[in-house]
């Protein structure tokens, strides 16, 4: 007989989180330890509780299921089943992916079932670490199957809290090896890890061109290009900031910018 | 052998100015001829009809022996044929306005009219003293006169066709040498070629007037009738005198009966000639004399280049290119009647006969090589106008009645589309599925509430699905907005706080179905749902009165939610489809008197407006009806 399964739940909506609760209590072998109403307290949630599995509302404000998942460190990552009421999309990526899903309203039946896979996954580490890499590949399945909507905002990690910024404060993105450095307009400095193409093609293309190989910048916040000897540009910023241009991206920029 | 041809000229000269006079007073009459009542036309027929009334009994009576007044009957007559040539200088000189311009000018119309009234004065007075009739000098008078009038005339006009010159230079040099043959009335038998130039010189007078003048659009017809007849009198004359030529006694009076025989094979065959005569007469003043093109196959052309085109302006651009050469016109336009005006230097214009406007008008202007836009041009291109305008209006009717179809297709489409996304969007999985999980939800802690809810859930469905064809009440709306919103606040809890202020009295008004509903469904799903605070829903409307459009309802839409960049806003605006079908449907019901418009800032949130012109009101009787059925 192996210990109670430690449960963390997050949804934004309270009728839905207190209905899976409710099924929830109704069985003796697990426990919730934690009940999350947004993205950012499941991140806190599971990196303090470190339950064996977490049940993440697909849609929730700010951070969904989804990003809280890509919030999480890697070693963090516990079984993670979405629960969605209804999203075709994200319903094939998770089949496809074999990560397990629910849909709203909650069957009981099916919630056990859920449960049972948990339970034996939970007793073999390398199933969990498996499930993580699973979970990775659905997501990346499901953002190129649909064209997921355009960032309105950029969770990032301070410290122990998780900042929401607004994309369009966001003066420049500028790659450096694994992670990306977001500056915004009031000259605050924020570090993610993301795929620099990636998140350009969830940024709106018009608001966000690139600079050279490793920068993009937020058109609104280019005041002033200056050429510089050999033909190539810099870009200076409302907050302050200097980019350099490659020659390639300074004509396009040239075409955009310097003509009217 | 004279006398004859006095006599015949004379009828002749009698019909022609009687035809004449006729036509100038019907011209003066006839509606939608451009021609006016012309008071040298009427001068010039009225001049020769009595001078060839006066001559013919003066000539003609006394040789049978009849008495009459003759000397006053020859002074009228001579004083008439006077008076002409005075109104062939007028004609000349006067401007296309029927101004005499300038002193010169008018000095020597002036001085021609008083070289005639001085004519006409001498005859009367040769007429009181029983002296010789016509006056001597008074022909001589004349003959000098009008001789030394041509110089300065020829100078004045400087500036006109060749054609036209030579032909009132011929007119009145032919009218002063008959002058000078009539001086010398009764003097010996001069030839008969001779006898025709003196006697009958005002006929030529006539067709330099005729032939000056612009505003007569009848002239061609004259000019064909008269030839008609002059050749049909001509051809008499001739078979008469070739007849009387091989008989006995040329001079003695018609009485065998091979002479009547003759006589009435003559008459007979100039009454089956005569058609033919015209027909050929016309042929000739058309293609020779006025170097007309072929109306007939002109117009055919152009209708059947008509029926080609559909484009309206391009259809009158062809028409145009096609008139100005048959015309031999520089410029041959069309223009919009009714807002264009109409330029000063035209020949002619006449207007496209259209049921409904823009109207169009074909101008030609700038004619060459002394062509002048006469009656039978004239009717052709009114008759050009006629086909371009029916024509026109087929293709109006049908390009209404094509973009009616398209309107009403994409209202039915528009209608359709809305109805599934209705299905699809507004009551969307997402929020059907959500609703039950909460619904599920209060069974377990309130099922008084779960009831509640479920009802609303009802009533919203009903309402989605309930028929897109009529407009449907404000009142219906709301009830519909409310149930929506019901839903939400259930599953949002207090993360969603709804006012709606929505006056009683304007329940009754008429608005399209699920037009507000999506923007407040836009409201929760875009503002509110992604905040993790929330934030409140308002829905208000109001009536507003303005002079220029009538009664407004206006209803606003405000959350207090994420809200939008402009540039997001533009964004959603292009690819949200909801925004759009909406748009699309207030276009379509109300053109430009409807508006949607939004406001929004980011952490303040965004405002919808909606305004619809108020129509009428449905009866609350009329509501519950239709509820009951």
């Amino acid at each position: 007989m192996s210990a109670r399964l430690r449960i963390v739940i997050a949804d934004d909506e309270r009728p839905a989180r207190s209905f899976l609760a409710a099924l929830l209590r109704s069985f003796e072998d697990v426990v919730i330890v934690a009940e999350a109403e947004s993205g950012a307290e499941a991140v806190a949630a599971i990196e303090r509780e470190r339950p064996d599995l977490a049940l993440l509302d697909l849609q929730m404000p700010e951070l969904d299921g989804i990003d809280v998942v890509r919030m999480l460190k890697k070693g963090d990552v516990p079984l993670i089943a979405f629960v969605t009421a209804y999203d075709e999309y994200a319903v094939r990526a998770f089949e496809l992916n074999a990560v397990d899903y629910l849909l709203k309203p909650v069957e009981k039946t099916r919630l056990r079932e859920a449960l049972n896979r948990a339970q034996e996954r939970v007793e073999h580490a390398e199933i969990v670490a498996e499930q993580g890499v699973r979970v990775n590949e659905a997501i990346a399945a499901l953002e190129s199957s649909t064209r997921p909507p355009l960032l309105q905002r950029i969770p990032v990690r301070r410290r122990d809290e998780i900042v929401i910024v607004p994309v369009h404060q966001i003066a420049s993105i500028v790659a450096e090896g694994e992670l990306l450095y977001l500056t915004t307009a009031k000259g605050e400095r924020h570090t993610i890890t993301y795929r620099l193409k990636d998140l350009q093609g969830r940024l709106d293309p018009a608001q966000f061109i690139r600079l050279g190989r490793g920068t993009l910048a937020n058109v609104d916040a280019i005041v002033k290009v200056n050429v510089m000897p050999g033909g190539t540009h810099q870009a200076l910023l409302s907050n302050g900031q200097k980019l350099q241009v490659s020659r390639l991206q300074s004509r396009i920029l040239r075409e955009r910018f310097l003509r009217l | 052998m004279s006398e004859l041809l006095n006599l015949i000229g004379m009828t002749a000269g009698t019909a022609l100015y009687a035809m004449l006079l006729v036509m100038v007073v019907r011209a003066g009459r006839t509606p939608g001829v451009t021609a006016h009542f012309d008071p040298l036309l009427l001068a010039t027929a009225l001049l020769g009809l009595v001078w060839n009334l006066c001559a013919l009994p003066a000539y003609e009576l006394p040789k049978l022996g009849i008495p009459g007044p003759f000397p006053i009957l020859t002074a009228i007559g001579f004083g008439a044929l006077g008076l002409l040539p005075a109104v062939v200088v007028h004609s000349v000189l006067r401007g296309e306005r029927d101004e005499v311009r300038g002193w010169p000018r008018w000095t020597l119309v002036v001085s021609a009219y008083g070289v005639s009234a001085t004519a006409g004065a001498f005859q009367a007075q040769s007429m009181w003293v029983d002296g010789p009739l016509p006056s001597v000098f008074a022909m001589r008078l004349l003959t000098y006169s009008y001789a030394a009038l041509a110089v300065p005339l020829a100078v004045l006009t400087r500036g006109q066709a060749g054609s036209r010159r030579a032909l009132w230079v011929a007119a009145l040099s032919i009218f002063a040498v008959s002058a000078l043959h009539l001086s010398q009335f009764h003097q010996g038998d001069p030839s008969w070629p001779v006898e025709l130039l003196g006697h009958h010189a005002s006929l030529p007078l006539a067709l330099a007037i005729l032939y000056q003048d612009f505003p007569f659009a009848l002239a061609d017809l004259f000019l064909k009738r008269a030839l008609t007849l002059l050749v049909l009198v001509t051809a008499a004359f001739v078979s008469v005198a070739t007849f009387r030529a091989r008989s006995n006694a040329p001079e003695a009076p018609l009485t065998g009966a091979l002479d009547v025989a003759v006589l009435v094979t003559l008459w007979v065959a100039t009454a089956l000639l005569y058609p033919k005569l015209q027909a050929a007469a016309a042929w000739f003043v058309d293609a020779v004399v006025l170097k007309r093109p072929d109306y007939a196959s002109l117009g055919a052309e152009i209708g059947r280049r008509a029926q080609r085109q559909s484009d309206i302006p391009a259809l009158l651009d062809e028409a145009c290119a096609e008139l100005a050469p048959a015309l031999s016109a520089r410029v041959v336009r069309w223009r919009d009647a009714l807002h264009e005006t109409r330029p000063d230097d035209l020949a002619v214009s006449v207007e496209i006969p259209v049921a409904e406007p823009p109207r169009f008008a074909l101008d030609v202007a700038g004619l060459t090589g002394g062509r002048r836009v006469l009656s039978d041009d004239r009717a052709a291109l009114d008759a050009i106008a006629a086909v371009l305008g029916r024509r026109i209006d087929a293709l109006r009717i049908s390009r209404e009645r094509y973009e009616r179809e398209l309107r009403e297709q994409e209202m039915g489409k528009l209608a359709t589309e809305a109805e599934l996304r209705a299905l699809r969007a507004q009551i969307n999985p997402h929020f059907l599925f959500n609703a039950l999980t909460t619904i599920g939800y209060l069974i377990q802690t309130s099922p008084t509430r779960a009831v509640e809810t479920l009802m609303r859930l009802t009533s919203l469905l009903r309402g989605v699905l309930r028929s897109e064809s009529e407009l449907t009440t404000l009142g219906r709306e709301i009830e519909m907005i409310e149930a929506y919103l019901d839903i939400e606040r259930a599953r949002f809890d207090d993360r969603l706080r709804v006012r709606i202020d929505v006056p009683a009295s304007l329940k009754a008004v008429r608005v399209p179905p699920l037009v507000l509903q999506p923007i407040v469904e836009n409201a929760v799903k875009h503002g509110i749902a992604p905040e993790r605070r929330g934030g409140d829903v308002t829905v208000t409307a109001r009536l507003e009165h303005s002079a220029a459009s009538g009664p407004m309802l206006a209803v606003v839409v405000h959350d207090s939610g994420a809200g939008a960049t402009d540039r997001e806003l533009i964004r959603g605006r292009s690819d949200g489809v909801g925004l759009r079908n909406i748009e699309r449907r207030l276009a379509v019901q109300y053109g430009d008197r409807a508006a949607l418009a939004i406001r929004s800032a980011p952490g303040v949130g965004t405002t919808v407006e909606v305004r619809l012109p108020v129509e009428l009101a449905v009866s609350a009787d009329a509501v519950a009806a239709r509820d009951v059925s």
